[in-house]
């Protein structure tokens, strides 16, 4: 048989319709999700406010190397506890939000907890 | 020498850290009563734009009257907060004047050992400064402070009055810097002062273990001078007012007022907006109360005040005809007043004496006299004399209702304290009761829900309160469940964005059962991602079944 170019033209198209027919229509996407300049992280894990400063509320950024249930504790300048969520996040970065509005003026302290371990701490002002 | 010297007076700290210090802009000498400005900078190279810094103030030397930012940079953002009556106490290992390594190591919260943490202490303030600019360098002056300069009673006057305890500074990339002070506690030579014209200190005793939200300065002092008085039949009269002005953080107030040879009435009064009043009647008062004025006999107690002034306390509603004819009686009916209080009901204010009407209603008498209820009724009167001029007024104070003294002022007159068998004292001491436990309260989203649990492991309560805050832009209140057994009483009162939740034994004999008692469930009005900050804890109180008060620490 003689190959003719019109031959290896029509190879060509049916191995491409066989490599497209082959190939799983199930794609599997990286999940990253933006973080903004103000919330990265460079450690594996931790906590970090967008803002020192704060009225209403601040965007949080909890940063988890493994996953489960964690806790995030405000305390007040005595040390005491004044709010406590646990909450099941995602490995990696979680862009969450501290609602402030109803804590009293004053300076207060944020920490990240997996039981009984500190992931990550930071603090805030109460304007 | 000379080169010993030099290297006696290098600064103690490396190229390139920031120096913080204070200096009084008015110089010496002083006058008690004048005021004096204390300016706090900082001396850098570093391109620091955050900056915050704490100071501890000694308040029998200093009454704080306002703070002003001096920093010249634009766009500043600038906070100031206050505490009142909270001592630092550093980390020894780490040097007292390595200010950001104390502040490290208390933002890394404590680790119960009572290091590089504010403690309570009713002698100290402590100041909060905090700084950022968009982007310039912060230097040089920084806050001016004002302060009037008292009487001071330590026993070095002056000294140490202003210190530094913590310090923090970020350049715009987040990194930290070393902070060091070459005057780190300010004093002022005692030589430098002088008495003037003295002032005479009034001074409000405060509670043995202050309760939540205690606070003097939400009260008043009132002096007026006496024209006469009739002390057999409990009557007097007295000139208008010479003085009526709020105490300070320490619970003082200093007046020049005051003649010798005059006798005046000195009142200590509670502002009727004071915001820790909703915490002074508690359970912890209720169930003393229903066990020593329902329950005698109940546990084979029957009775328990350690004071009389307590069953003076109790006795809230006083609208009964049985009252009206036979003078203070303390029955049910003041124990279900004080209960319904907690619970937020509407009350007869016209015919109860309890913190919530349009007055707060208050015993006070000078210390030495304070709580006795039998010998000695007479007013708090206070002769001025030229002996007395430096001796502080001190005036006990009680408001009606905190039959634990939560809020109020323990009595130590002889005679004021009731003794039982044979002179021991009394079994109460529920005011002075150090039980503390641990409980963990947490919200979370579940299907859509707010919802926080309670757990509780510690035996043996008969009573929990909290009063909760929950912010109502963002959440509905839905319910509330309990499971606390079946023989105490429950109650969960909304009151606009406030909770208060929990339990109380009227029988002196059930107990709360342990594991979950609680539950509140509220609706976000938003889609929310979590709820960190959605409720706040303002007030925990519990009480045993011996009416001892029990701290709880919310893990």
């Amino acid at each position: 048989m003689k190959i003719t170019k019109f031959r290896i033209f029509n190879l060509f198209a049916m191995l491409l319709v066989l490599a497209t027919k082959c190939t799983s229509d199930h794609y599997e996407f990286e999940d990253v999700s933006f973080v903004p300049q103000s919330l990265k992280i460079e450690q594996v894990e931790g906590l970090k406010l967008a803002s020192m400063f704060v009225q209403n509320e601040v965007a949080m950024n909890v940063k988890l190397s493994s996953g489960g249930e964690h806790r995030v504790k405000i305390y007040g300048i005595d040390d005491k506890l004044i709010s406590q969520e646990k909450l099941t996040a995602n490995l990696g970065d979680n862009v969450l939000t501290v609602y402030t509005k109803i804590l009293p003026k004053g300076s207060y302290r944020i920490e990240l907890y997996k039981n009984e371990n500190r992931l990550g701490v930071s603090t805030f002002f109460k304007n | 020498m000379k080169k010993l010297l030099f290297l006696l007076f290098v600064p103690l700290f490396s190229f390139g850290q920031i120096t913080i210090d204070q200096t009084i802009v008015e110089p010496a000498p002083y006058v008690i009563g004048d005021t004096i400005t204390i300016r706090t900078s900082i001396d850098t190279t570093s391109p620091i734009v955050f900056f915050t810094f704490d100071t501890e103030i000694t308040n029998s030397a200093l009454q704080w009257i306002g703070s002003e930012p001096v920093a010249t940079n634009t766009n500043l953002t600038y906070t100031e907060d206050h505490y009142s009556n909270y001592r630092w106490s550093q980390n020894p290992t780490i040097g007292v004047g390595d200010l950001d390594g104390q502040y490290e190591d208390w933002k890394f919260g404590p680790k119960n050992d009572g290091e590089a943490q504010y403690l309570s202490n009713t002698e100290y303030n402590v100041h909060r400064y905090a700084f950022l600019t968009a982007g310039e360098t912060l230097n040089g002056a920084l806050v001016e402070e004002k302060f009037i300069l008292l009487n001071d009673t330590q026993n070095i006057p002056y000294r140490y009055i202003h210190k530094f305890t913590v310090a923090n500074a970020k350049d715009s990339d987040d990194v930290t810097y070393d902070i060091g002070s070459q005057v780190l506690f300010l004093s002022i030579d005692e030589a430098d002062v002088s008495t003037g014209n003295p002032l005479r200190q009034i001074k409000l005793v405060p509670p043995t273990n202050p309760g939540p939200g205690y606070d003097p300065t939400n009260y008043t002092v009132y002096i007026a001078e006496i024209i006469s008085k009739d002390e057999q039949n409990y009557t007097w009269q007295s000139s208008p007012k010479v003085d009526n002005e709020p105490l300070d953080a320490n619970g003082s107030y200093y007046t020049d007022k005051m003649e010798n040879g005059k006798e005046y009435e000195v009142w200590i009064r509670t502002n009727e907006q004071a915001p820790f009043l909703d915490q002074v009647v508690t359970v912890s008062d209720v169930y003393l109360a229903f066990k020593n004025v329902m329950g005698k006999g109940i546990n084979n107690e029957e009775w328990n005040w350690d004071y009389g002034i307590q069953e003076i306390l109790a006795d809230v509603y006083y609208g009964q005809t049985q009252e009206e004819q036979n003078g203070p009686v303390i029955n049910e009916y003041d124990v279900y007043t004080m209960f319904a209080h907690i619970l937020g009901e509407p009350l007869d204010y016209e015919n109860i004496a309890i913190a919530g009407g349009d007055f707060v209603p208050t015993w006070n008498n000078m210390m030495d006299r304070y709580g006795l209820t039998s010998t000695d009724p007479l007013p708090p009167f206070f002769l001025a004399t030229a002996e007395n001029t430096n001796e502080i007024i001190e005036i006990g104070s009680a408001i009606w209702g905190d039959v634990d003294f939560s809020h109020s002022t323990t009595p130590i007159a002889p005679g004021a304290e009731l003794k039982f068998n044979f002179g021991s004292p009394a079994k109460g001491r529920a005011m002075e009761s150090k039980i503390v436990t641990d409980i963990d309260v947490a919200t979370t989203l579940q299907d859509g829900k707010v919802v926080m649990d309670f757990s509780l492991t510690k035996e043996d309560l008969a009573g929990i309160q909290f009063n909760l805050k929950y912010d109502t832009s963002k959440l509905t209140f839905d319910s509330a469940t309990f499971d606390t057994g079946n023989e105490v009483f429950n109650f969960a009162t909304p009151k606009q964005d406030k909770i208060i939740i929990g339990s109380l034994d009227r029988k002196g004999t059930a107990r709360i059962k342990t594991g979950t008692p609680y539950r509140l469930i509220f609706t976000p009005k938003q889609t929310l991602q979590n709820t960190a900050g959605l409720v706040t804890f303002e007030l925990t109180d519990a009480v045993n079944g011996n009416a001892k008060r029990v701290q709880l620490n919310i893990q």
